[in-house]
């Protein structure tokens, strides 16, 4: 093939990492100017001349680049350093009709007219192995977690996020820690009132000068604002609802152009405040009374009052010693579109919402404990630093977040509603730096609940 | 030079002797569980006093020795005023740990031994006693707390 003519018309993308890439056409119906774009990355063997025209070293003779009709063409030639030393060749005004066909002769394409195939051989011979990328489709945003995302997996750079040219079917980040995703914390964008402080995300196209671009919302939750949607450089703004957005751009509408991005605002699992005031209403109305009731019972035959009443003090310890450790409430409730958020792991386990609150499982079964405790006669002292004292004898030392979770276990005792503890105490109860805190509150409600994992301990308690 | 040497060598024997030392006495508060462990599930209450006196013998603070003694009185032999007075004891000798939490709750436990009136102090009838044993079917009431307590205190 080499040393053949052949038609080419303006080049869309070069997939990178291909020993073949596709040269897309623009229709050529339209006799609009169309730019045509070529952009290679770490290319060596751009550094044989210098075209002194535009002072870059770049021979343009190499590439047989010609023209028909000289006068159709205007060349413009760029490097851009903060694109990876990225060179872009660039050429205006072409018009791809009879008269003025843009024909480039290279020893690595095809006659086939839309495609030209770039075997091993030859791409090695003219050092492309490192072609990249040509068009970059990005998302950025100022309150995006900065540097990389570690995410139990795979470290990703998060700001800006670059999406491939013409992919659209994209991993979810819900499910695949090495899905790329532009990704907001929930932490990073409320104030000291825990209120949504608003905030944009910007959704790029690269490079402009398209006739029409067009930004839609491909799928997500049904919050934020798409602005500037026609523009290579479109607003998303506001969204209060966490989940996956997914944003798509088309040039042009050349179909190869159809790009799909990702914004991940990482959501934990549904609201569960139904479930959970059952729960409490089921401890505090229920087993409690029973509890107790049972524990009258067992200490029947001390007749005497303190003593009988020091011996429901040391039976309800020595029920906690062996019940504590197994007063958990186990598993995640899911909805349909939530959780989406960070990985499980230990000591930030299985996430969910109460009244807007995102809270783990460590803090909503310390909260269950503590008011289960209270409701066996223990004092707040001896709950709250139990694991910390050689009380009851479990657990691991505590720091104040847990400590918050007992006070909101006691709080729900003295009769204050969840809702109340949740505004009150709920944010104190997210470790610092923990997904409980990078995760936004579910929008969705579930009325699904969770295993109580002493189930059985805690019926032979009131048996 | 030699010296140096020889004071890092004397420095090096003391910070071992006193690491054996905390071992063994672990290990020694270990035996003296179990062993009134043992004692409470054959009811030998005799063997339980017995125990308590051999190891306030050695170590007349021990934590865990006084507090077994504190609870001995008020689960065995039924004798509350002694109860008090080994719980002021018990307190002591948490107070100089310096822990504050371990002291608000030896004062915890001491005050609700004397939240019982000397007049409770009538010997358990048997069903009092089984039901107790019934509770505490494996271990001593709550030794586990005082065994923890005295091994916090040593580790300090």
């Amino acid at each position: 093939m080499e040393g053949e003519w052949c038609n080419l018309t303006p080049v869309t993308y070069i997939l990178k990492g291909k020993t073949d890439y596709t040269i897309h056409t623009l229709p050529k119906i339209e006799e609009d100017l169309k730019p045509m774009i070529l952009i290679f990355k770490h290319c060596s063997f751009l550094e044989t001349s210098c075209d002194t025209t535009c002072n870059i070293p770049l021979d343009l003779s190499r590439y047989r680049v010609k023209v028909e009709q000289r006068g159709c063409l205007l060349k413009e030639l760029y490097k851009k350093d903060e694109w990876n030393n990225a060179y872009y060749i660039i050429l205006k005004d072409y018009s791809p009709d009879k008269d003025s066909d843009l024909k480039v002769d290279a020893p690595f394409y095809s006659e086939e007219f839309h495609h030209l195939h770039l075997n091993t051989s030859v791409q090695e011979s003219f050092g492309f192995e490192n072609v990249e990328l040509a068009y970059q489709v990005q998302l950025s945003s100022n309150k995006a977690a900065t540097g990389s995302i570690n995410i139990s997996g795979p470290i990703a750079l998060n700001n800006p996020q670059e999406f491939i040219l013409g992919k659209t079917d994209l991993a979810n980040p819900c499910t695949d820690k090495e899905a790329k995703a532009l990704t907001i914390f929930y932490k990073d964008v409320i104030d000291d009132n825990f209120e949504i402080q608003p905030f944009d995300v910007q959704l790029t196209f690269i490079p402009e000068g398209f006739k029409e671009i067009t930004w839609t919302r491909h799928k997500g939750p049904d919050s934020g604002i798409l602005t500037n949607a026609d523009q290579a450089v479109a607003t998303f703004s506001n969204p209060e609802e966490g989940g996956l957005y997914q944003f798509d751009v088309i040039a042009d509408n050349i179909p190869e152009t159809h790009t799909r991005t990702n914004l991940w605002l990482p959501v934990a699992g549904p609201d569960i405040s139904y479930y959970w005031e059952n729960e409490i209403d089921y401890f505090k109305n229920q087993w409690g009374p029973s509890y107790r009731k049972k524990l009258d019972r067992r200490t029947s035959v001390f007749t005497t009052q303190m003593t009988r009443a020091f011996m429901k003090h040391v039976f309800s310890l020595n029920d906690m010693k062996s019940l504590g450790p197994n007063l958990d409430w186990m598993g995640q409730v899911e909805g349909e579109y939530t959780p989406c958020g960070g990985p499980n792991i230990v000591g930030d386990l299985w996430r969910q919402t109460l009244y807007g609150v995102v809270i783990d499982f460590a803090k909503r079964n310390n909260m269950m404990y503590a008011l289960i405790g209270r409701e066996m006669g223990l004092s707040e002292f001896e709950l709250m630093k139990a694991p910390n004292l050689p009380i009851i004898q479990f657990g691991t030392p505590d720091k104040e977040e847990q400590f918050e979770s007992y006070r909101a276990g006691f709080d729900l005792f003295n009769g204050e509603s969840l809702e109340e503890v949740m505004k009150k105490r709920g944010h104190k109860m997210q470790a610092p730096g923990s997904w409980s805190q990078k995760e936004w509150p579910s929008y969705e409600i579930s009325y699904e609940g969770l295993e109580r994992k002493a189930e059985k301990q805690l019926k032979e308690l009131i048996r | 030079m030699k010296k140096n040497i020889l004071i890092g060598i004397v420095i090096c024997i003391l910070l071992s002797t006193n690491s054996i030392f905390t071992y063994a006495e672990d290990d020694s508060l270990e035996q003296f569980r179990d062993a009134v462990n043992k004692a409470w599930v054959q009811r030998d209450y005799e063997e339980i006093q017995q125990l308590i006196q051999n190891r306030l013998n050695n170590h007349p603070n021990d934590v865990l020795a006084l507090g077994v003694k504190m609870y001995y009185y008020v689960f065995c032999s039924r004798d509350l005023s002694k109860a008090r007075e080994t719980g002021d004891e018990f307190f002591d000798a948490v107070r100089k740990s310096g822990n504050s939490d371990m002291i608000q709750l030896s004062s915890m436990m001491r005050d609700e031994i004397y939240s019982i009136p000397l007049s409770e102090s009538k010997p358990y009838t048997q069903e009092q006693i089984d039901v107790i044993h019934n509770e505490f079917n494996k271990s001593f009431p709550l030794i586990e707390r005082f065994y923890s307590m005295a091994t916090t205190i040593l580790s300090r």
